[in-house]
């Protein structure tokens, strides 16, 4: 997939979540619709801004998705699945031995889940980014 | 891996963004690259030789017991 086709696709992925966003605080869930509808804004922000600068750069000929990056990429993506399989079978096994029985929304669990795997990308991307 | 690339570089008068626009790679790769923190691949060092008209072996120095 090309940059132009990611911007695309990530323009439309933003514009769905707003879409649910508003919907959701039509339908009474003011503050979950309203963080959806305000996330959507600032991530739109933020890639028009990101967009502008790749659009700049490959201008001038560089290519900003190069070979460098995707083998920084590469490995803060092993590294962030080893840390988290790590992780989660430590706390799975201590909890299940000494742990207390608690109910939890999966869909919350779900999500606690994406944002520590996609914090461990990000913090080990910018780590092996700064090595490399 | 040590190259001899800011030293070819700064040779023929060439700037780390032209340099890098020149084998479409990003400027922060050229200084990756000059600093020795990444290794290229073979394509890449074979477009950077070429740059400098001059072979892998002159640009890129492979030690021995190096993987």
């Amino acid at each position: 997939m090309d940059t132009r086709n990611r911007g695309v696709l990530s323009y439309i992925i933003l514009v769905l979540l707003f879409g649910i966003g508003l919907w959701q605080t039509m339908s009474g869930e003011v503050p979950f619709g309203a963080g959806l509808m305000g996330g959507a804004i600032a991530v739109f922000i933020v890639t028009a801004v990101k967009q502008a600068r790749i659009r700049r750069l490959e201008a001038q000929g560089m290519k900003v998705y190069d070979e460098r990056v995707w083998f920084v990429a590469g490995r803060a993506a092993y590294y962030a699945y080893v840390t988290f399989a790590l992780g989660s079978a430590l706390v799975v096994l201590l909890g299940s031995v000494w742990g207390p029985q608690v109910l939890v929304n999966p869909y919350n669990l779900l999500g606690v889940a994406l944002s520590i795997l996609v914090t461990l990308y990000i913090g080990y991307y910018y780590y092996f980014n700064s090595k490399s | 891996m040590e190259n001899r690339l800011r030293e070819l570089r700064e040779q023929h008068g060439i700037t780390q963004e032209e340099l890098a626009a020149r084998v479409r790679v990003s400027r922060q790769t050229i200084i990756s690259l000059e600093k020795g923190k990444y290794n290229p691949s073979i394509g890449l060092a074979y477009s950077l030789a070429r740059v400098f008209k001059l072979p892998i072996e002159s640009v890129f120095i492979f030690a021995e017991g190096e993987e």
